[in-house]
């Protein structure tokens, strides 16, 4: 047999692609709040010399106890960034990836004529691509890392019986106690372990018994069974190795209810990464579309595998099931530890399917599919990748880059912002400027987080609430999200602000009593608006997609502040339907009916079920008292998408009007 | 039964699963009964109520918008030897993405066997008015006892058949109105031979010659649905090097399509008239030149992905031809061979 016949019949191949399309997947520019004050905090325990107990950081919760479980991950993170920069940071969050996923693989058994590695490759591949925008530079990368680590030692444990490898496991749960919240998991899964051991070896002699055995014959299952509890009642105990003790082991808990629905769980249902994937895809559309279907691959690959499935599995599958149907953020775990499971499942029966009745031709033909299919999703995945900007800056719109640089030219003070630019602005401008608020929920009380919400639904209150607090400055995306939009159009026409900065993406207010000398910016002059479109459309020169966005978001930015005529100039030369869906919205908000039907009609030929035209068809109509028409549009928008907020909040309100 | 434990896991993520299209039908009726109730008042003569003049002015998608549904079955060999093959594909689009990918599987049922057929078409909008794409067919034809030979010999004759290349342009204020080039190179077998027999032509892959059609679409948007009406002139090629003629057809057509949530329920009837009677190495064949075509279908479709299935029946009439010499003209209305297709598509990025 030749060298290179024997490399591809090692398993070393498949596991190098593994990992490259794993890591590829996560190749993104930075996209999350938090790390910013994870970075603060690495930074801060370093000055110091010592871990953080309260919080130094937000107005809101200054010397609050804070239950700073990641210590680990923010000096971690801290160094690398100092050596590597944001870009370095990013590449190592993939090569973490990677090294998980070959994790994964090998757990799986080697054995000749299995399919299950061949099989998993591409399941763990497409489940990350779909799962992307969760592969964040956050702590649950390490937990993928020791998820994969403990999935590894439970299934060599369950194929070689070796104790040692349970060892191994209260160990590496030390570690996660001080890097993630989610460290309770650990214990989950040999948990899970355990207990299809105690089943097999109480139940399992049963004919009726349903499930597959638990491991080898190399160990009883009673012996199996009680090693399994004692590693799961050891990382339990690890988790107690904090700095912070019984407070450390409670805080899984803490965040666990906080992802438990309810109508006044302010935190499962206001924040984006805590709804479920279900219902945030009523709302938004588009980000979990794959979920439903992953669902019934799974059910799929276990009703397939039948008497194959084992119970520690079984469990696994449900209990990584249940978290990923409590909140999104979740999905990307279940797809994780489900890949391989799933994989088990369906390989024999592919095999079976393909083999037993086509032969070699069949072989053949599976491995050219299964090829295929893999190198489709490393396609996507590189032109995803290729598409991103440059990994070395944040992406755009999502921290306030310009704004902070600007604030940092003015008098010190205390900051409004939106909580997901809190940790950026503690990151570049703490101790001089505080943010209000950031993405540490867990020091915040419910009653605080709707209050600081009301404040964006209801910008009316703001008044009240500056008073108590006298913040001098505010900070606000426009789009992203667009939640603030009301705050920004209520503060611009505030006496008490004027609008220091803004290119569009972002606001930067300040009291005007405390920047006297500082130059409002002339937003209402069209020179200026070509001034910002110049210097838009020169920053994001290489980013086309993100050039047509920031021109969006200025042309949103001036039709909030009723400047029409600049925010048409603003939308012009930028083709594409979010542009035409702006411009007809645009029309509708300054009084022209006519132009704004015409648009918006343009809009449903090219997409029929465009919700948002038919939303403003609707009102359109209503408002020219063509009842029956409006209803019309409005009902055949609710048929599209029965839970549109829109189209829900105007029926609402045509009832209200109507008693 | 000994694998209870499997199904029940599998039934708990079937469930799981089924949650947004359950939530969507329950909250679907409850919105219909709202909006009824609604009705029922302003029909009373009560004022239609102010609204509120505030609109967001959040636009839900930022990303290009993909090209609206063309037809599908189209013109080349991919298409069966009648004018009543093709199912036209009426329903919501599938948007979002960079471009859409769209593969329609077709069976059409003859007298002495079948012919398969996979088309997939790749298409891009470039701009608002104007959308381009690739059509390749993969043909699968079965003939049973082709030559009526004991034992019987069956042939089948399978590959790429006439792969095109469309070009459309919308017209109008509201682009309701559309005209399709689609240009096909003779890509498909057109000289296929069993055992040092040739293959008639219906046979065959390909005409080996150039051909293609000019589509005029006009939609009519309403609330409960939409209507299609158009017209189509197909060149099937001429004549080849072998002798074999393919008239060019023309139709006209009209189709609609009712809107409830995800599925579009849709009829159609087209009727087409072939202009001149087609012929195989120099002898003509026995064809209906005028055919009106039934077509029933559903499609469901979500944001990502839409399927759509469906039937057509063309019934046909004034037979023409001459076959074995003898002259065939009559006025008999038959049924032609009816089709059913299965599609779908999706719109990745």
């Amino acid at each position: 047999m030749s060298r290179l016949a024997t490399l591809l019949r090692s398993p070393w191949p498949l596991a190098v692609v593994l990992g490259l399309g794993a890591a590829s997947a996560g190749l993104q520019p930075s996209t999350d709040g938090d790390i910013w004050w994870h970075l603060a905090a690495g930074r801060e325990m370093v000055a110091r010399g010592a871990l953080l107990f309260t919080d130094p950081f937000s107005i809101s919760a200054q010397g609050r106890p804070w239950v700073d479980v990641h210590w680990l991950f923010q000096l971690a993170v801290y160094a690398i960034n100092q050596w590597l920069g944001l870009g370095g940071l990013v590449l190592v969050k993939c090569a973490l990836i990677g090294v998980g996923a070959s994790l994964l693989y090998f757990a799986l058994e080697a054995r000749r004529g299995s399919w299950a590695r061949g099989v998993m490759v591409t399941l763990l591949v497409a489940g990350l691509l779909a799962a992307r925008s969760l592969l964040l530079v956050r702590p649950v990368i390490g937990t993928l890392v020791l998820l994969a680590f403990f999935v590894f030692q439970l299934e060599r444990f369950r194929r070689d019986g070796r104790f040692w490898r349970l060892l191994s496991l209260p160990v590496a749960q030390i570690l996660w106690a001080n890097f993630q919240g989610l460290s309770a998991l650990g214990p989950f899964v040999v948990g899970a372990y355990a207990l299809g051991a105690l089943g097999e070896a109480s139940l399992g002699g049963l004919p009726a018994w349903p499930f597959a055995r638990e491991g080898s014959r190399t160990l009883t299952p009673w012996l199996r069974a009680r090693a399994l509890l004692a590693a799961a009642s050891g990382c339990l105990l690890a988790m107690c190795a904090t700095p912070f003790g019984v407070r450390g082991v409670a805080l899984p808990a803490v965040l666990f209810g906080r992802l438990l629905p309810g109508e006044h769980q302010v935190f499962a249902q206001q924040v984006a990464e805590n709804l479920p994937p279900f219902e945030l895809e009523r709302l938004s559309g588009g980000e979990f579309w794959h979920f439903k279907w992953s669902l019934l691959l799974l059910a799929l690959s276990v009703v397939v595998a039948g008497r194959r499935l084992r119970l520690s599995h079984a469990l696994l599958l449900l209990g990584f099931g249940g978290l990923a149907l409590l909140s999104n953020r979740n999905v990307l775990l279940l797809y994780w530890v489900a890949a391989p499971i799933c994989a088990l499942g369906l390989a024999p029966t592919l095999r079976h399917l393909a083999v037993s009745r086509f032969r070699t031709l069949g072989l053949r033909f599976a491995v050219a599919l299964n090829a295929l299919v893999l190198a489709s999703l490393l396609l996507i995945s590189a032109s995803s990748a290729a598409q991103e900007s440059t990994l070395a800056e944040p992406s755009p719109f999502r921290v306030p880059v310009a704004s902070v640089q600007r604030l940092s030219t003015l008098p010190p003070g205390d900051v409004f912002t939106a909580d997901h630019h809190g940790g950026y602005l503690i990151w570049q401008l703490y101790p001089h400027f505080r943010p209000y608020i950031d993405t540490r929920l867990v020091l915040r009380t419910a009653d605080e987080f709707a209050e600081y919400l009301r404040l964006a639904d209801e910008p009316e209150r703001f008044a009240a609430f500056q008073k108590r607090h006298g913040f001098r400055y505010v900070i606000l995306p426009v789009m992203f999200p667009e939640r603030y939009q009301r705050l920004i159009a209520h503060l611009y026409a505030s006496a008490e602000w004027k609008l220091l900065f803004t290119d569009g993406g972002e606001v930067l207010f300040g009291r005007r009593d405390v920047t006297r000398d500082v130059p409002e910016q002339p937003l209402a002059e069209t020179a200026e608006t070509e001034r910002l479109l110049t210097e838009l459309d020169a920053r994001f020169a290489r980013l086309p997609k993100a050039q047509r966005a920031a021109r969006l978001s200025l042309a949103t930015l001036h039709g909030l502040l009723g400047q029409f005529a600049q925010a048409e100039r603003a939308l012009s030369g930028v083709e594409t339907p979010g542009a035409r869906a702006l411009a007809a919205r645009l029309r509708f908000a300054a009084g022209d009916l006519v132009a704004a039907e015409k648009l918006a009609r343009q809009r449903l030929v090219s997409d029929r079920d465009d919700v948002g035209s038919l939303n403003l068809l609707a009102l359109i109509a209503l408002r020219r008292g063509e009842a029956s028409q409006g209803l019309g549009l409005l009902r055949r928008a609710l048929r599209v998408r029965p839970f549109d907020p829109e189209a829900t909040q105007l029926l609402a309100n045509l009832e209200e009007n109507r008693r | 039964m000994r694998a209870v434990g499997a199904w029940l896991v599998g039934c708990a993520f079937v469930t799981a699963a089924s949650i947004p299209f359950l939530s969507a039908q329950r909250m679907g009726a409850r919105n219909d009964a709202r909006v009824r109730r609604l009705q029922a008042v302003w029909a009373e003569g009560k004022a239609v109520p102010e609204v509120e003049r505030a609109l967001s002015l959040r636009v839900a998608r930022l990303d290009g918008l993909l090209a609206s549904w063309e037809t599908i079955g189209g013109c080349g060999a991919g298409s069966s030897n009648g004018a009543g093959g093709g199912l036209k594909w009426i329903g919501h689009s599938v948007t979002g993405g960079l471009f859409q990918l769209q593969t329609l599987a077709t069976y059409t049922h003859l007298s002495d066997g079948y012919n398969v057929s996979f088309n997939t078409q790749v298409s891009w909008d470039m701009g608002e008015k104007w959308n381009a794409g690739l059509s390749v067919p993969l043909l699968y034809k079965y003939y049973r006892d082709m030559f009526g030979l004991t034992p019987p010999v069956d042939v089948s004759n399978a590959g790429v058949g006439d792969v095109a290349a469309f070009l459309t342009r919308r017209f109008g204020e509201i682009n309701a109105t559309s005209l399709t080039l689609l240009v096909a190179a003779p890509t498909g077998v057109h000289d296929a031979t069993f055992r040092t027999i040739p293959l008639t032509q219906e046979k065959q892959l390909g005409l080996g010659r150039v051909n293609g059609s000019l589509t005029l679409d006009h939609t009519i948007d309403k609330t409960w649905g939409l209507i299609v009406l158009g017209g189509s002139f197909g060149y099937r090629g001429g004549q080849n090097e072998l002798g074999s003629y393919r008239a060019p057809v023309g139709a006209i057509y009209g189709y609609t399509g009712y809107f409830s949530g995800p599925w579009v329920p849709s009829l159609g009837l087209s009727l087409s008239h072939f202009f001149g009677v087609d012929r195989d190495r120099g002898l003509d064949q026995e064809v209906q030149l005028s055919a009106v075509t039934g077509t029933l279908a559903v499609e469901w479709s979500n944001d990502s992905l839409a399927i759509l299935a469906g039937v057509s029946l063309p019934v046909g009439w004034q037979k023409r031809g001459v076959v074995d010499g003898a002259a065939n003209a009559d006025q008999d209305v038959a049924l032609q061979p009816w089709t059913a297709g299965l599609g779908l598509t999706i719109s990745p990025f």
